[in-house]
């Protein structure tokens, strides 16, 4: 049975001459349809509702990925809770006892592409097979005992979900974690390319697997509110970083507070433990790695509960962690926002002409902006739009035309033109790193060349909760959360980083990490 | 220099008698010094740099009730920092002998004790070298530089400010001195220093720049209309002049950070990436 689901093999399935291609066996049929599947992604994304036959391995394979793989894989999670199957009881006939529920046809096609998936597994037999056999084991047998405690809060939840809930009765017999290694190693055979163009990006996974600790995730352990985070990221509900921190403290918010720890642990270690799973669910166990500023506000949070004192009531220690999330999106938004604004603009005061030049929609800059206005009379802004990435400069636009600024709107082939224009050029950044590298979105460093080619400064609107320990970023990989495309702008392009504590040369980065003290070994 | 001796000697004047009232009298010190026409970046930042040393008393003395005893703090405070920046020249001349060979080219601009104690320095140990000094009009300070290089025995020319292209490609090294180094790593000096270190990165020369710590200004300069109008103009100028400030013309302008290749200060030798930095330790 081919596994490829190369690009180059849907073609001859949908050529013309497709009905000598009638296959004859139903296993043929369930090759092709996952074919179609995989040739035509953009559509995988509404799919998953209303397939919910496609498998695991099948939408995780053909679909972009992040959006099916949190709700995929919850789907398979809750597979163990109902069966305790072990790990090499791919075949057995559970599925079939059940599906006078669901559709034969669909459960036909789970068992092939169970099948399938057992052969590869035994065929390959690499490390993460092997090693993934073990660990689900015991957390699955840590589910059910996780049931019990989760059962409370999680019960509203699963009313609502009742489409996940058809599809667990009919398939429960394989363990979902297996799935998910047999699915994510489907994939890996699709990447004959790995190149950083929009396409790709939302289909990719490293061709290596990155080992990780992998927890089990079931609809058990976690919490309602780090499913509705992915469901509103998948449906692009939240654009940009600075949405995706916001909701993120609310999440934590939430999670904090419904929270009942295990009663053999102290709480620190309980809720650290119980954290894992809920970041295993966004991260798809580590595949995807988080967006970096949201990587800095996990750790942090992390390093929080260890240093909870807990001979302390469960209640007061729950109040500290949540006043310090809320502390922290306080400083981090609030504060940071009139900062950055308060610094700029003491830079626009000097000039002569204010022309700005900016690139899509970043919320800081947009406040930067809004609140120049209301003191300078001759601003005028030029904002560069990229049509493939989502027009999110119309949205910018749009709210700056409210305030009666007199603006300028382009796609990014007039950067030649623009830039001859402006006088200055801001842009966002959703991550910075330590050489002083500028992570912001696609299509930013045309800007920033531009501008250094016409010798016009460039202002780059940073938190400091953005900033990250790292040097390099692997740009093609797509992360947990954010489905946007980023690049990095090399250090010397970038004139100024305006930051919430000063403004500062990108060579200070790691001086701005010391002071906040961001760095990994804190 | 001066400013700051005079400052000290202001503290020491039994004018104040709160801890408040002798910072308000500094700072009005501060004030009249710089509306003085000889006040350029450098005693702005001095100043600025005093006040906050000065203030760095622990606790304990401070709550002390006796007042008198507070002012003779502030006054030994203020005698440490002169004493700093009285050694800092030399700290500096010593850290510059390395970069000096025998036969070297130097070029330099206008008229910089800092550069010009560094360069006695390394005549006297040994150095056979020869100093380019660009004449720097308006106030042809160049000539006096070239006066007292020549006193020592160093062999020097004195150039046409318009010349500096054409001898640039004879000449082994650049060195400025500063009247204040900005946040970004980039230095406000004698106007035309800007095109000096422009030529010498075209044709791969080394900048040097020489400044004490209290030049350290604590700005962020994007262009040279960027720049603050106290380190451009005197403030005679700025007072008289303050909305047909066009016609005037600079005293200064603003190198950026990328012509230059290392900053020579007593703290040490740092690259004009890493000055920001120190500015911020300096200032905290």
């Amino acid at each position: 049975m081919g596994k490829k689901k190369g690009h180059n093999k849907p073609q001859p399935a949908n050529s013309p001459i497709a009905p000598q291609a009638v296959p004859e066996t139903p296993e043929k049929l369930n090759a092709i349809a996952e074919q179609l599947k995989s040739f035509s992604p953009k559509k995988g994304q509404a799919t998953p509702p209303s397939t919910p036959e496609g498998s695991n391995s099948a939408p995780a394979a053909a679909l972009p990925l992040a959006t099916s793989t949190p709700k995929a894989q919850e789907k398979a999670d809750k597979r163990p809770a109902k069966a305790k199957g072990k790990p090499e009881d791919l075949n057995d006939g559970d599925g079939k006892s059940r599906a006078d529920i669901e559709n034969e046809r669909k459960a036909k096609k789970l068992e092939k592409q169970m099948k399938k998936e057992a052969a590869t597994a035994k065929k390959k037999a690499d490390a993460a097979a092997g090693n993934a056999e073990k660990p689900p084991k015991a957390p699955a047998k840590e589910a059910p005992a996780n049931k019990g405690q989760k059962d409370a809060p999680k019960t509203p939840q699963q009313p609502s979900k009742p489409a996940l809930k058809k599809h667990f009765a009919s398939s429960d017999s394989s363990d979902s974690f297996n799935m998910t290694a047999n699915g994510s190693k489907n994939v890996s055979f699709k990447e004959k390319n790995i190149q950083p163009s929009n396409q790709y990006d939302l289909t990719e996974r490293p061709a290596i697997r990155v080992s990780s600790y992998f927890v089990h995730a079931t609809p058990h352990n976690v919490h309602p509110a780090f499913r509705r985070l992915a469901a509103k990221c998948e449906f692009k509900k939240l654009n940009g970083v600075n949405e995706l921190l916001l909701a993120f403290h609310k999440t934590l918010i939430e999670f904090v507070e419904d929270y009942n720890p295990r009663p053999d642990l102290p709480f620190s270690e309980s809720i650290s433990l119980d954290l894992q799973p809920q970041l295993c669910c966004l991260s798809d166990n580590g595949v995807h790695p988080f967006p970096q500023a949201v990587g800095n506000l996990i750790r942090l949070f992390k390093k929080q509960i260890h240093e909870l004192d807990n001979t302390k009531e469960i209640c007061d220690l729950k109040t500290y962690l949540k006043e310090w999330i809320e502390n922290s999106a306080y400083y981090n938004f609030d504060l940071a926002e009139k900062a950055i604004v308060e610094f700029t603009i003491s830079k626009l005061k000097s000039m002569a002409h204010r022309r700005i030049l900016t690139y899509s929609r970043c919320p800081i800059v947009e406040k930067i902006i809004l609140t120049a206005a209301e003191q300078f009379n001759d601003l005028h802004v030029y904002i560069v739009d990229d049509p493939n990435n989502g027009s999110r400069g119309k949205t910018m636009l749009e709210s700056l035309s409210e305030a009666s600024i007199p603006c300028t709107y382009g796609h990014i082939n007039s950067i030649g033109y623009l830039v001859h224009q402006a006088s200055v050029v801001l842009l966002g950044c959703s991550a910075i790193l330590n050489t002083g590298r500028v992570v912001a979105l696609r299509g930013s460093s045309l800007l920033a060349l531009s501008a250094q080619a016409v010798n016009i400064p460039v202002l780059v609107a940073a938190k400091t909760c953005t900033f990250v320990d790292k040097v390099r970023l692997d740009e093609h990989l797509s992360t947990a959360l954010l489905r946007e495309p980023i690049e990095t702008i090399p250090e010397d392009l970038v004139t100024a980083l305006v930051t919430d504590l000063r403004i500062v040369p990108p060579s200070s980065a790691p001086a701005v990490l010391k002071a906040k003290q961001l760095g990994y070994d804190n | 220099m001066e400013a700051i001796k005079s400052k000290v000697n202001d503290a020491g004047k039994p004018q104040a008698s709160t801890v408040q009232g002798l910072t308000k009298d500094l700072s009005n010190a501060v004030d009249e010094m710089m509306r003085t026409d000889r006040s350029s970046a450098t005693v702005q930042s001095a100043c600025e740099l005093f006040l906050r040393f000065s203030s760095l008393i622990s606790q304990e003395k401070l709550i002390d009730a006796n007042f008198e005893a507070v002012k003779c703090e502030y006054v030994k405070r203020g005698n440490v920092f002169i004493k700093r920046i009285e050694k800092s020249r030399s700290i500096i001349a010593k850290c510059f002998r390395p970069f000096i060979r025998s036969n070297l080219k130097v070029l330099t601009h206008s008229y910089s004790k800092v550069v010009l104690e560094s360069l006695l320095e390394s005549k006297a140990h040994g150095c056979v070298f020869h100093v380019f000094v660009t004449e720097s009009q308006p106030d042809n300070s160049g000539r006096r530089m070239a006066e007292k290089l020549r006193q020592s025995g160093i062999q020097t020319t004195l150039i046409l400010d318009s010349a500096v292209g054409y001898i640039m490609e004879s000449i082994d090294i650049v060195v400025f001195g500063a009247e204040g180094v900005m946040e970004t790593g980039g230095i406000i000096n004698k106007i035309g220093t800007l095109g000096i270190a422009i030529c010498a990165k075209a044709m791969n020369k080394p900048v040097y720049v020489m400044a004490e710590s209290i030049k350290f200004i604590k700005e962020y300069p994007l262009n040279q209309s960027d720049t603050p109008n106290k380190f451009k103009y005197r403030y005679s100028t700025l007072e008289s002049k303050k909305d047909a400030l066009d016609d005037e013309h600079p005293l200064t302008d603003y190198t950026p950070p990328q012509y230059l290749n290392l900053l020579i200060t007593d703290l040490g030798i740092f690259t004009p990436a890493a000055v920001g930095d120190e500015l911020i330790k300096l200032y905290t």
